[in-house]
């Protein structure tokens, strides 16, 4: 029986680690903790395995249980600030600047989901990438419809600007190999 | 932006680090870390059986009468065995002797140095073989070899010769003669018994100590969801003590912070017996209930649903049982069909997790009339909507004035009554009445008659 528990762990850590774990690095700061959520949930799951009911799909099961460790990770080590802004003022702030996203690989992609402040992080990765409602999201991360509406807006923003960032560097530093090569 | 991040990441995969895997197995194979912990004991037991069997063995076959006469020395001294030996009394003195000689020595030294060295090399050679050896020879000495405590009631007594003499014991013990030098004690006591051989008007004796098996109880206290407060208590009886358990600290009996796992515990009385028990620590469910509060448990209405859960940190996974999930403390559900629904909650911890059901029944809406509406277009109340369940299948309803007129109909239930007649005019603050007719699914029909009020 435990072997068994333990073969079927094998199987599900074979099969679904590279996908957790590029989940785990979404919601962190970096690699380290990508990898502390990423055993702890992966321990959690061992020892939930008994109680996973067959009807529910174990792929989503798995992300929940990581997405969760992700975010108790961060409220334990410090209870995560939600900045509260004016919501009118993020409606009206729209800048869609999809070429600039574009131009950036997903790696320098993650790089900017992972300089953003914690709360943003978690609200910008549950809405945007995991597709929760706001009210769903107030669920998870114990805060106000309002406010989870308003870290998104906030995200986005730093998101916009992170990029620009990033895109900066980026061109700078074509510009220099560039320099070199010529 | 929103779209191209969920493009890039939704499915994205990057492999993880080896080590987290190797930590992984590690942590799990510690799982099985409490029966490595007894079998680490058994190891020790093995390794000194051997190395008691060894001793024995060289004792009972070695022919070399040196290393005989060294042997024995310990094993008189820790089997109470009662010698006839002026010999080993001779030994003694005539070290002793030898001692205060080589002294004596020392001091003359100085005198005759060539004379001083062939005595200190004399007494040392004399001392270990010459006189026990002939006086051993002389008579034919025996001695019982046998552990000194037993714990299962039965023990081997061995001789270290072949002899044809006889076993006596002080208490009710049962002889099985193995051989002509082994015998085998059986004795359903417990206590010390001394044990004597007697032949050829020589004798050794022999106390071995039986322990019965321990009757011990104890009870466990399960560890509550990763808190590592799991505990053992043992109900030693008083009339013996008990020395230790492999590894854990005993207060009071108590064998405290342990975690969900399977425990060896190996308990030692003062007689050296070993008693083990195997304990399994469980853990101590996140004992929780589902609850519900709602207006109505009828469809599309929120249904609040919460759990006691006292533990922090606790993931929860909520199945609605309509194939909806949430993962808040306490979420908000709606459901949209009649029927019963079993919701399950999983809560998930560190090590542990559970899974609780509930089963909820979802009424299908009743029809609702209200008894008054307000049509002056300030957007409260003001179109008379009866609310119908949702399996109504046709619908019919009408108003009339108190002269029994009828001054509106209508078929479509969402659209209801805005006060205006049939002939264009708006009715008038008054009482009206009511007519709803319709039939369900069932094919089963209803008809509501009764006041309503309208007011401007």
């Amino acid at each position: 029986m435990k072997q068994n528990q333990q073969d079927i762990f094998t199987n599900l850590y074979q099969e679904h680690s590279s996908y957790l774990y590029a989940v785990c690095l979404r919601y962190t700061r970096n690699k380290e903790d990508a990898e502390d959520i990423m055993q702890e949930g992966f321990l959690k799951i061992y020892h939930a395995l008994d109680n996973f009911k067959r009807e529910s799909n174990i792929k989503t099961w798995m992300q929940r249980i990581m997405i969760n460790t992700a975010i108790n990770h961060y409220r334990k080590k410090k209870k995560t600030d939600f900045y509260n802004i004016n919501i009118d003022d993020a409606e009206i702030f729209k800048l869609e600047n999809n070429d600039a996203i574009n131009q950036l690989s997903t790696d320098e992609l993650l790089n900017v989901i992972n300089k953003l402040p914690d709360g943003y992080r978690m609200v910008f990765n549950l809405y945007s990438i995991e597709g929760y409602k706001h009210k769903e999201i107030a669920e998870i991360l114990d805060i106000k419809e309002g406010t989870s509406k308003s870290q998104l807006a906030k995200a986005r923003i730093t998101i916009q600007k992170l990029i620009e960032k990033e895109l900066g560097i980026k061109q700078q530093n074509i510009q220099y190999s560039n320099i070199e090569n010529g | 932006m929103d779209k191209i991040f969920k493009e890039r990441f939704k499915n994205l995969e990057k492999k993880a680090p080896d080590h987290i895997w190797d930590h992984l197995l590690k942590e799990i194979s510690e799982e099985g870390i409490s029966t490595s912990k007894p079998s680490m004991y058994t190891k020790i037991g093995i390794v000194a059986a051997i190395i008691i069997t060894a001793i024995v063995s060289t004792i009972l076959l070695s022919p070399n009468k040196n290393t005989e006469v060294d042997n024995k020395i310990p094993i008189i001294e820790n089997n109470d065995i009662i010698f006839q030996n002026t010999n080993i009394e001779k030994t003694i003195t005539s070290t002793a002797n030898k001692k205060v000689d080589s002294k004596q020595n020392k001091k003359v030294t100085n005198i005759d140095s060539n004379r001083n060295t062939k005595k200190k090399i004399e007494p040392q050679e004399t001392t270990i073989q010459a006189p026990i050896i002939k006086i051993k020879q002389e008579k034919q000495d025996f001695k019982i070899i046998a552990p000194k405590t037993t714990c299962t009631g039965e023990c081997l007594l061995k001789l270290d010769h072949n002899l044809l003499g006889e076993w006596k014991a002080n208490n009710n013990v049962l002889f099985e003669n193995i051989n002509s030098s082994e015998t085998k004690v059986t004795y359903s006591g417990s206590g010390k018994v001394l044990f004597t051989y007697l032949y050829n008007e020589q004798k050794d004796t022999f106390t071995v100590y039986f322990k019965l098996p321990l009757d011990l109880t104890y009870q466990i206290t399960p560890e509550a969801c990763g808190e590592e407060n799991g505990k053992v208590e043992f109900n030693f009886p008083t009339t013996r003590q008990f020395r230790s358990v492999n590894g854990y600290s005993l207060n009071n009996n108590v064998i405290e912070h342990l975690i969900v796992n399977k425990y060896t515990f190996e308990i030692e009385d003062n007689y050296d017996c070993r008693y083990s028990y195997q304990v399994n620590i469980p853990s101590k469910n996140l004992k929780a209930n589902i609850k519900y509060d709602a207006l109505e448990t009828e469809i599309n209405y929120p249904i609040y649903f919460s759990t006691n859960v006292t533990v922090e940190d606790v993931d929860y996974i909520w199945n609605f049982g309509d194939g909806d999930q949430s993962f808040g403390k306490e979420p908000e559900h709606k459901y949209t069909k009649a029927g019963n629904y079993n919701v399950q909650l999983q809560l998930i911890k560190a090590n542990c997790s559970e899974t609780i059901n509930k089963t909820i029944q979802i009424k299908d809406r009743t029809l609702e009339i209200p008894d008054i509406f307000t049509p002056n277009n300030d957007g409260k109340n003001d179109v008379f909507i009866v609310s119908i369940p949702e399996n109504t299948t046709s619908f019919e309803a009408y108003i009339l004035n108190r002269e029994g007129q009828l001054i509106y109909k209508w078929t479509d239930p969402k659209l209801g009554w805005d006060g205006l007649m049939m002939n264009g005019q708006k009715a008038q603050s008054a009482t009206y009445f009511y007519v709803i007719k319709g039939k369900d699914s069932t094919n089963k029909s209803f008809e509501y008659k009764s006041i309503l009020e309208l007011r401007r």
